[in-house]
């Protein structure tokens, strides 16, 4: 622990020796408004070539808030020492990572974590099946995406409400693809659509179409293919009977329609694949509720006295005062001069609230 | 889709819905339509769940079949896309520009957890108890030797010139002649801007929680800087009796060695304005107005008188000599402030 207290104690003391340096420090502090996650990916200490070539194509779907290591990472397993990966992650400014390997027990892995606060937050290990490269001929002639443009993302199935670790998978996935955090968006720039479909076992890899199971690696169904890559995966989190989860990435194109807004047509650019959840870590209940954190001022402030009506109109309440009643003119009654006014006549002017629409 | 307008062109094909699907065969069924439109608005009912900041979202409800899984997401684009036009827009220079909201719905950890206030200094808790308030001090002062405005601080400022102004510094009485009081002055200013460099590291140290170690004893320093070594001596014995985890309670003393008892600290918070004036006013209510019980008026009145005696037997004894004056009883001497003064600075009256 001590070790722990002086490297706090040096970093406080830490000081810039420019303006430039201090900048970088303080952009490494915790911010308000963070931007999207910079992604690291890395290969394993054996990496096929599908596995390259998928890295290399989600790659060029995460440019250019990510860093891909080309060097192969000896004895990396996340799921055995994970300080590798986070001392990583720090140092090239990232918060998630993607590992991919290759080994005999577990042939076609990617490996997806989360940093929180420069320590792992969650992981997943995910079995990759059915990989169509954005080279393959069924994607050619797809005009890409532009660099950097933020996707669409749509997650489709029931599946990923089922289990805790079909919605970390949803979550993590959805915090891998989604990019940037604009105040605003040009509607016109809009040009990707990435899909993620939880499948379920009736109709996922055995009743898909062919020209879907057409793939790289020639994978058998999903059953056999757990008889091949060895026990039930139960090791660090017992995933049994794992949903496969479709990965596509389609090109989004606008037409024109009989309203004000655009028809959507798809065409699909790849990659496209199918992953199985292996093994996984889950985030600690207690973090996770401190990442979740909404900083206080991204909460709306709460607008009082205003209200909208049924009609749609805005109605705001002021307070007006008290009315003071002592210099009321009132109309001269020379025969009772110096008496107050009337009782009745009081309660008809008194109103210290009123209602203005405006 | 490209098959919609030869389907409506064909004749054959326009009255064969079986070939067409979903919307499109509802548009077969009724009158051809006039031009080949495309409708913006899904056959698909809108149950998604939407977080408009991530561009996402959600559907929950049951892949059909692999068939038809094209299609649903297809249709959920189109519901996805529709939410994000409905956004707030305006113009620009490049197109149409939605405004994204700012809160997010579905909930994405942070990398960094929320950014934590700022830890006060010791000075700004002990300002706030005291009500102190930081003013804004003019950037620029007059400066009378210049006769002119200049900086307050830095380069060409008061002091600078200040400095520049006073070439020859008197020796006073006592101090060494030899010494330069040039030099001296510019040390004395070295040791306060390292003590304020300190005071900052420990301010940040506190603030992050961290606790310093408590001071020991620079021999080095002491024995270069000394003055009087006799005292430099005992007080670092003083300090070495103490500096056991017992505080010296079981340690053997030496032939002739003497310890002091370790002093009890007094605990010194600081004091909001309001009690410190009450705290006084009361001491003062009770010294003139008697309405404590510490001071016994019978025993002050009594030793008033005794000393009242021995002073008129003091003047008995010497005959027509000069007597010196004795002390006043219950006069008071010196400075003091009357009861309802102005006690302090701070809350006004009410």
């Amino acid at each position: 622990m001590s070790a722990t207290k002086e490297a706090v104690v040096s970093s406080l003391l830490r000081k810039a020796k420019t303006r430039k340096g201090k900048r970088i420090l303080e952009a490494k502090e915790p911010q308000v408004h963070e931007d999207a996650k910079r992604v690291l990916l890395m290969k394993g200490n054996r990496a096929g070539l599908d596995v390259q070539q998928l890295l290399a194509d989600l790659h060029d779907l995460l440019k250019p808030e990510c860093v891909y290591l080309s060097r192969r990472h000896q004895g990396f397993h996340p799921f055995e020492d994970i300080s590798s990966a986070e001392y990583l992650c720090e140092k090239n400014d990232c918060g998630i990572f993607l590992l991919g390997s290759t080994s005999k027990k577990r042939p076609f892995r990617l490996v997806v974590g989360r940093i929180f606060d420069k320590t792992l937050l969650d992981m997943l290990e995910l079995s990759i099946q059915k990989y169509k490269p954005s080279s393959h001929k069924d994607f050619k002639g797809v005009e890409p995406c532009k660099l950097g443009s933020k996707p669409l993302i749509l997650v489709q199935g029931p599946a990923f409400e089922a289990s805790e670790t079909m919605g970390t998978a949803k979550n993590l996935l959805t915090d891998l693809f989604n990019r940037g955090r604009p105040k605003e968006l040009l509607l016109g720039g809009l040009d990707h659509l990435i899909v993620l479909s939880a499948l379920d076992h009736q109709h996922s890899s055995a009743a898909l179409p062919p020209s879907l199971s057409s793939s790289i690696e020639q994978a058998p169904d999903s059953l056999s293919a757990r008889l091949l890559s060895g026990p039930a995966p139960s090791s660090a989190g017992g995933a049994s009977r794992s949903t496969p989860i479709l990965f596509q990435h389609f090109r989004v194109n606008f037409k024109k329609s009989d309203s004000k807004l655009p028809h959507v047509e798809l065409v699909e650019m790849g990659p496209s694949f199918e992953m199985t959840i292996d093994r996984h870590q889950m985030a600690d209940k207690d973090r996770w509720r401190t990442a979740v954190k909404v900083p206080k001022e991204v909460k709306p402030k709460k607008v009082k006295n205003v209200s909208t009506s049924v009609l749609g109109e805005k109605r705001g309440r002021i307070h007006v005062g008290v009315q003071d009643l002592s210099r009321l003119h009132t109309p001269h009654h020379h025969g009772d001069a110096g008496k107050r006014p009337t009782k009745r006549r009081k309660t008809d002017t008194a109103e210290p609230e009123a209602d203005t629409a405006t | 889709m490209a098959s919609e307008s030869d389907a409506q062109n064909d004749p054959m094909q326009r009255f064969t819905p079986k070939r067409l699907m979903g919307r499109e065969a509802d548009k077969a069924d009724g009158q051809p339509p006039l031009r080949t439109s495309r409708s913006a608005v899904p056959e698909k009912a809108d149950n998604l769940s939407y977080d408009l900041q991530h561009l996402l979202g959600v559907d929950i409800t049951p892949i059909p079949s692999h068939d038809q899984l094209n299609s649903m997401t297809r249709d959920n684009a189109q519901l996805l896309v529709n939410r994000v036009f409905g956004l707030p827009t305006h113009m620009t220079d490049e197109g149409l520009v939605a405004t994204l909201p700012t809160r997010p719905t579905y909930l994405l950890p942070r990398r960094l957890p929320i950014p934590k206030q700022k830890a006060k200094t010791r000075w700004k808790k002990f300002a706030e108890t005291k009500g102190i308030v930081k003013r804004k001090r003019s950037r620029i002062v007059w400066d009378e030797v210049k006769q002119d405005w200049v900086p307050r601080w830095g380069y060409k400022s008061l002091k600078a010139n200040l400095d520049k102004a006073t070439p020859i510094v008197e020796v006073k009485h006592g101090q060494d002649p030899l010494e330069d009081p040039f030099q001296k002055r510019a040390e004395e200013r070295q040791l306060v801007k390292a003590k304020q460099k300190l005071r900052e590291m420990r301010n940040k140290l506190e603030g992050a929680g961290v606790r310093l170690p408590a001071g020991v004893a620079n021999l080095a320093s002491d024995v270069a800087n000394r003055k009087k070594p006799k005292d430099d001596i005992s007080t670092s014995l003083k300090r070495a009796q103490v500096s056991t985890a017992s505080y010296g309670l079981f340690d053997k003393t030496a032939r002739g060695e003497t310890r002091t008892p370790p002093k009890k600290r007094r605990k010194v918070t600081p004091q909001p304005v309001s009690d410190e004036k009450a705290s006084y006013q009361k001491t003062l209510h009770r010294l003139f107005k008697g309405g404590g019980g510490e001071i016994d008026r019978g025993k002050a009145g009594n030793i008033a008188t005794f000393e009242e005696e021995t002073e008129r037997s003091r003047r008995n004894k010497v005959k027509g000599g000069k007597v010196r004056k004795g002390k006043a009883v219950g006069g008071r001497g010196g400075k003091g402030k009357g009861i309802g003064g102005k006690g302090g600075k701070g809350k006004s009256k009410r």
